[in-house]
């Protein structure tokens, strides 16, 4: 059984850097909401759930970011081709 | 001295022996009316949220998952032996039910995040309005929401289980209508139609190219585990 720490994918045009931050996440998502449950024996020391919330706003930040990234690419790829397409017309 | 617990097969287990359990204690099973249960001895009564505790519960849970799919305890789970045994006796038929949905399957989760545009999620103005209109408008919005962004959010998690529905035994979907996370699901499937899934979640990402899909797995049954409904409580994570 392959780890899911490899499989993490973004559909559409979107791919994160650090997908080992993605899958932290997740892996916190299932380990800490869900599962089998006996009444009352949930003990787990909370001093670190800020950090799992800040975890979740840095995932959406991270595919905002990574948006910005693609359109600033393609923008860079449009005035690549503009510029050869002058300096060829020029010629 | 408690145990703390990591998931429950309905065979025994050959366990990697490189395992080791949270708090450091040696990863071992105890059989229970013919359930095996994996578990460690903890030595202290309250588990920390890190990252290396997380990392090998789940590590633990998905050495099992290698071999039979488990029911999955949630993270943090300490018990005495004598509760737990308490425990698998009495529910004995309830997990055995459980063990037997989650046969052979594996849990796949699919996150989608709306790409709105400003016109999608931008609230009513109330810039022209009086001050009791005002606060009309803003109280509406707290207690109903935006209804058009209620509506399309649905719409959305409407699509993608009509789209995957003759691949999953079960599915498990919030709808967040404020949120760019717009919709999380969880679905059991088969493990033998892992690659089929994720080919149809990219087929889902060309037909919808507005939505971002995030697919993980597989997992293990966590959102398929739990017998007691009356526990399902939200760390706000998902």
């Amino acid at each position: 059984m392959s780890s899911p720490f490899e499989q993490v994918m973004i559909g559409s045009d979107v791919e994160l850097s650090d997908e080992a931050e993605l899958s932290l996440l997740e892996t916190l998502d299932h380990v800490l909401n869900k599962g089998l449950v006996i009444a009352g024996e949930i003990t787990i020391s909370v001093a670190d759930v800020d950090l799992i919330f800040l975890s979740l706003n840095v995932l959406v930040s991270s595919v905002e970011k990574a948006n910005e990234v693609l359109r600033e690419r393609a923008r860079g790829n449009l005035a690549e081709l503009k510029s050869s397409h002058d300096t060829a017309e020029s010629q | 001295m408690k145990f703390y617990v990591y998931c429950i097969a309905s065979t025994p287990v050959e366990l990697d022996t490189l395992l080791i359990g949270v708090g450091g204690g040696a990863v071992e099973q105890l059989i229970v009316d013919g359930l095996s249960v994996v578990a460690s001895k903890f030595d202290t009564d309250r588990v920390s949220v890190s990252r290396e505790n997380i990392l090998r519960h789940e590590a633990i849970v998905r050495n099992v998952l290698a071999m039979t799919t488990p029911l999955p305890f949630r993270f943090g789970t300490l018990v005495t032996e004598a509760g737990l045994r308490s425990y698998v006796t009495s529910r004995k038929a309830a997990l055995q039910d459980r063990l037997e949905v989650v046969k052979d399957s594996v849990e796949m989760s699919i996150k989608v995040i709306w790409q709105s545009t400003d016109d999608d999620e931008s609230p009513a103005t109330t810039e022209d309005l009086g001050v009791g209109a005002a606060f009309l408008v803003a109280k509406r919005q707290e207690l109903f929401g935006d209804e058009r962004l209620v509506k399309r959010s649905q719409e959305i998690a409407d699509w993608l289980s009509g789209r995957i529905k003759n691949l999953v035994k079960k599915e498990n979907i919030s709808v967040h209508p404020k949120q760019k996370l717009v919709v999380a699901g969880a679905y059991l499937i088969q493990r033998a139609i892992q690659a089929q899934f994720r080919t149809r979640v990219e087929e889902l990402a060309v037909e919808r190219p507005e939505l971002h899909f995030l697919t993980s797995g597989p997992w293990p049954p966590y959102t398929f585990a739990n017998i007691d409904l009356e526990f399902e409580t939200q760390f706000g994570v998902s």
